[in-house]
């Protein structure tokens, strides 16, 4: 419901003008990030990695990437451990060598980055999803008349709380809650627009992915993403988004980011003509 | 409460006093009512003074007075700005009712003399912090796109400020916007803005009088704790019909006024029309953005002692995108009261208010229409006691019910997956008695004191959450954030049952003391107490804020505030300088974990936490009052913070509970208006308006996560936004034809921002996707706009 407030802006925008301007920005405290996302789209497709990097300044061209740490998953249940190595030094990607241990909704897993002195952790359950039963190209177009609308039909699962991320390429992203039409077939738009300068044309494939995330998960990537898209006067107070991850050996210093494992569905859909 | 017995011994004294003072002395009571030669609309603040007793009262909001006297000759002089003063000599040896007409000063330029933009605070009366406009004074005032406007009349004063172009509300003395009581013919206006905020609600062809309060506020009103913004509509020309319009740029109006059976009642029709949308439907554009309102008003003398009015206001705001979305907001209010005369002393009036406040939102794209109310009725009756010359009581009992619709989700089609969903239905009960004395202890010493009390009730509702140990916010120590707590069961209320209820009393104080014939000094205390709260946790309201009342997980807000003024004409009263301080102190201040979604969240205990907000601040005010070039100056610094600590020892609570600014926090407010009649054709005005920036949040930082850019933020609301400055200028031309024929004609030339400053309304920090780089990107609302208006009136 949030995002609607960026309806305002947009009527803001019939009158206002934006600019770019230079301004100074703080540096806050150095932390590690860690982009650690999983998706189990079947029991032979599993995709995902560790990416380690550490925070900078917000016009800093380069983001520092964070080499040399001890990465692994294990299952809380099992006690098996799966490591994960660095894909060359200096690179800050950390990979298994087989992610098939993560297809298992019965369990628990734990995400441990070791980086100098410190220890973080986070905890992630695999949290199954719905499939996309069709995708229809519309025309509504609100923004601009390089507006390009994709209609997405899902059928909800009844009587529980479900809570989704919707991935439509280009890193972008809706998260989507099940509170208003829970057990029912549902369809809503998502806008392709000018400003995503994406360039969609008739005959290109995009495809789109519906990963079953929990209320955390949503509840951080809502906010990470509203942060992400600027906010105007109508913007809500933003604050640190802070993911999953505690630091069992200094508390204070913690790290940002997310340790998630999604069940993931992904159909294409070819642009058409308009 | 431990003052309730010093409250109470207060009260005991009032009523004492009015016991003796009423058998003291043989005398009697002129009263009666001034009003205006051309319409015969009642005046609002005439002073009706005894020179040579050094004694005198002002007219009230419907424009009674009644004054006390020992038997004998005396000589009233009445006087009120743009108008002739009248010397009455009265021979007086019983009560008698003398009603007055007042004649306009001619506006011709030899005589251009008193016409004030801001009303000169009376040095005499305790009242302090508040501030008068008359619709007149407000069109002279420069607007963007030319139409004259209250909210943006009043950011020209000082300690009043808002988020810029494009916010809705106004800030008063660093409080929020949901902390002005704001009062249409008594009735009380939830939204005051059009568009936005680009237009107020307030037609200002049909507004007589506006009065802001910012400190010092009298115990008759109550209820919200930074402001009041008392407005009263005109009756209509009891004379003769009349008509006047004008035609601006956006919109356009109407206003149609006559009497009623010979004058003994009059009618008022006034509408309003914008027309952007037209604009865009030419533009082959689909989004619309348009407003209207209608403005009625009867009025009617049943006898000397009885008048009774009608007032109604209806307007509604539209905005859409295409089909996909439909927006539609706006107050409907109606007002029935009467003027009842017990005897030439005692004046009362008894208000019946119904206002709804609606707000409805159709989404195509997600299949579903939204539809919110708040419904409330008052009662009000207010009695205005002239007891003698040295005292005058005001009494009353207020009663507002009121009926919270956060709202109805439906969906807008068979083939919608929406379900419907109605979020529950909240109901409370405001109730309030007060009394206030004004009391003249000397000639120099004037005191006012009074007592509000307020009693509120939430009664009960469906589906209230209960909580582990009451405690909706649970603080997760391993992430070291605020989150919302889980229900562990959830109750059902009758609405006859009470789920909460609260009491407080609030003491309102203030003396003048008169140094000599040209400057005073006052001070004031008041106690405000606040039970509704607007969730709003943007930097500008916006029409998708919900109001939540006080109850088992809200607290309502308290506030004292405390004045001192020091007031001086200089050079015969040709200037005059006003210069006021003041602190301010709010309980129950609330915010908003971080992350908190307010819209359509059914259980908002979940997201807030209480906290405390001060405010304090230096305040001038420097008038030339006479001559072709009049005009002000206000100056005010000032400071507003807010504070969220930790409930317990293990929490941080917001900022770490350090102090933080409030996103209304302007060191420095400076403003000048200034008007210029060059001869009878042409007259001149302009504004230059100086603010600090807001505050604001800028990253500290960035990272990466899915792929995305992410400005990461820190505490909040330590950097500011660039300084908030621009210039206004605009010209009226009344053509000289005007003169001896019925159709009176004037044009309006206007450049707002006239610099073409590009003004901030937000920063934001985002990526471009198309180049890769990180942006800081400005977003400003309003470069240069001219404007043309036309106004007639025949």
């Amino acid at each position: 419901m949030r995002k609607y407030i960026y309806l305002y802006v947009l009527f803001l925008a019939l009158v206002s003008c934006q600019d770019v301007i230079e301004v100074e920005t703080p540096t806050g405290e150095v932390r590690l990030n860690i982009d650690a996302h999983f998706r189990v789209y079947s029991e032979e497709r599993i995709t995902g990695k560790v990416i380690l990097t550490e925070t900078a300044n917000f016009f800093e061209d380069e983001i520092p990437k964070v080499s040399g740490a001890t990465v692994f998953v294990t299952d809380k249940t099992t006690g098996d451990v799966y490591e994960f190595l660095e894909t060359g030094f200096g690179t800050g990607v950390y990979e298994a060598q087989d992610l098939g241990f993560l297809n298992d909704f019965e369990t628990t897993f734990e995400l441990t980055v070791v980086n100098n002195e410190d220890s973080y952790v986070a905890e992630a359950n695999l949290i199954p999803t719905v499939p996309i039963d069709r995708i229809a190209q519309g025309d509504l177009q609100v923004f601009s008349d390089e507006d390009l609308e994709l209609i997405v039909f899902i059928t909800d699962t009844p009587n529980e709380v479900n809570y989704y991320l919707f991935d439509f390429g280009f890193d972008l992203y809706e998260p989507i809650d099940d509170r208003f039409f829970d057990g029912n077939t549902f369809e809503f738009s998502f806008l392709y627009t000018e400003d995503d300068e994406v360039d969609l044309q008739p005959g290109d494939v995009v495809t789109i992915t519906n990963d079953g995330v929990d209320k955390q998960f949503y509840d951080y990537i809502e906010l990470l993403l509203e942060q992400t898209q600027g906010g105007g006067p109508f913007a809500t107070a933003p604050a640190t988004v802070r993911g999953n991850f505690i630091n069992t050996v200094d508390n204070a210093n913690y790290a940002l980011g997310y340790f998630r494992i999604s069940g993931a569905s992904a159909l294409t859909f070819t642009i058409q003509e308009r | 409460m431990p003052n309730n017995k010093v409250f109470c011994r207060m009260f005991l004294t009032v009523f004492l006093l009015v016991h003796t003072v009423s058998f003291a002395q043989q005398k009697y009571t002129i009263s009666g009512t001034i009003s205006e030669s051309i319409g015969g609309e009642t005046l609002i603040g005439v002073t009706v003074a005894l020179p040579e007793l050094g004694s005198g009262v002002v007219t009230n909001e419907y424009g009674f007075y009644s004054i006390t006297l020992p038997e004998g000759n005396h000589k009233l002089t009445l006087s009120y700005m743009g108008f002739k003063s009248i010397i009455k000599e009265v021979s007086l040896v019983e009560n008698i009712k003398l009603d007055f007409t007042m004649v306009e000063e001619a506006s011709q330029l030899d005589e251009v003399v008193v016409l004030q933009d801001v009303e000169k605070t009376n040095i005499r009366k305790p009242q302090m912090s508040v501030n008068t406009l008359t619709a007149a004074s407000i069109k002279r005032i420069p607007a963007v796109l030319g139409e004259p406007d209250v909210i943006k009349s009043i950011l020209l004063l000082p300690g009043v400020s808002n988020a810029g172009e494009g916010a809705s509300g106004f800030n008063v003395r660093g409080g929020a916007a949901d902390q002005n009581l704001i009062l249409l013919d008594e009735a009380i206006v939830f939204n005051s803005s059009h568009l936005f905020g680009f237009f107020s609600v307030f037609n200002t062809d049909a507004i007589k009088d506006v009065k802001l309060y910012k400190g010092g506020i009298p115990a008759r009103y109550g209820g919200r704790l930074s402001s009041v913004l008392d407005i009263y509509q005109r009756e209509g020309n009891k004379n003769a019909f009349k008509m006047n319009g004008g035609i601006g740029a956006i919109s356009s109006r109407l206003l149609a006024e006559g009497p009623i059976d010979q004058g003994r009642g009059s009618f008022l029709f006034a509408g309003r029309a914008s027309y952007v949308h037209l604009f865009l439907a030419l533009a082959d554009n689909d989004n619309t953005a348009s407003f209207y309102d209608l403005n009625t008003k009867l009025s009617y003398g049943l006898n000397d002692n009885n008048n009774i009015f009608l007032s109604g206001y209806f307007g509604r705001d539209n905005f859409g995108i295409g089909d996909s979305f439909l927006n539609t907001y706006g107050n409907t209010v109606a007002n029935f009261r009467w003027n009842h005369l017990f005897s030439e002393k005692l004046f009362s009036n008894l208000s019946l208010i119904y206002s709804d406040y609606f707000y409805g939102l159709e989404l195509d794209v997600r299949g579903f229409e939204w539809e919110s109310h708040i419904v409330n009725f008052n009662l009000k009756y207010d009695f205005k006691h002239y007891i003698t010359n040295n005292l005058k009581l005001d009494y009353g009992l207020n009663n507002i019910y009121y009926n919270f619709k956060p709202g109805e989700i439906q969906p807008n089609s068979e083939d919608s997956g929406i379900i419907a969903e109605e979020l529950t239905n909240k109901y409370a009960n405001e109730f309030a008695a007060y009394i206030d004395a004004e009391h003249k202890l000397s000639k120099n010493l004037t005191l006012r004191y009074g007592l509000r009390w307020s009693h509120f009730t939430r009664f009960g509702q469906d589906e209230l959450n209960i909580y582990e140990n009451d405690s909706p916010v649970v603080f997760n120590q391993d992430f070291q954030i605020y989150q919302e707590a889980e229900p562990i069961g959830v109750a059902n209320f009758d609405r006859s049952e009470t789920l909460a209820t609260f009491n407080n009393f609030e003491p309102r104080m203030a003396l003048s003391y008169v140094l000599n014939d040209k400057s005073s000094v006052k001070v004031s205390y008041n106690r405000m107490a606040q039970y509704l709260h607007l969730l709003s946790n943007t930097n500008s309201p916006t029409p998708l804020d919900v109001w939540a009342p006080s109850g088992p997980f809200i607290e309502p807000q308290l506030l004292d505030q405390y004045a001192l003024g020091y007031y001086r004409e200089l050079f015969d009263g040709r200037f005059s300088l006003e210069s006021e301080v003041f602190y301010k102190d709010i309980d129950n201040r609330i915010d908003y974990i971080d992350g908190a979604d307010l819209i359509a969240n059914d259980a908002i205990e979940q997201v807030i936490l209480p906290g405390e907000a001060r405010a304090y601040g230096l305040e001038l005010l420097f008038r030339k009052n006479t001559g072709r070039l009049r005009g002000w100056l206000a100056y005010t610094w000032s400071r507003s913070e807010q504070r969220t600590p930790g409930r317990n020892e293990s929490e941080p609570g917001i900022n770490n509970g350090e102090w933080y600014f409030t996103p209304f926090d302007k060191t420095h407010d400076f403003s000048v208006n200034a008007s210029y009649e060059l001869n009878d054709k042409w007259s001149f005005n302009a504004n230059f308006i100086f603010q600090t920036g807001q505050p604001t949040n800028y990253p500290i930082g960035q990272v990466e996560q899915l792929g995305l850019t992410v400005p990461i933020y820190g505490d909040r609301n330590t950097e500011r936004l660039p300084d908030y400055h621009r210039l206004d200028i605009s010209a009226t031309l009344t053509p000289r034809k005007n003169k001896g024929r019925k159709l009176k004609t004037e044009w309006n030339f206007g450049f707002y921002n006239l610099y073409n400053r590009m003004n901030a309304a937000s920063i934001t920090f985002e990526e471009n996707r198309e180049t890769g780089q990180n942006e800081a990107l400005r977003t400003s609302i309003f470069g240069i706009v001219p404007s043309i208006s036309y106004n007639f009136k025949f």
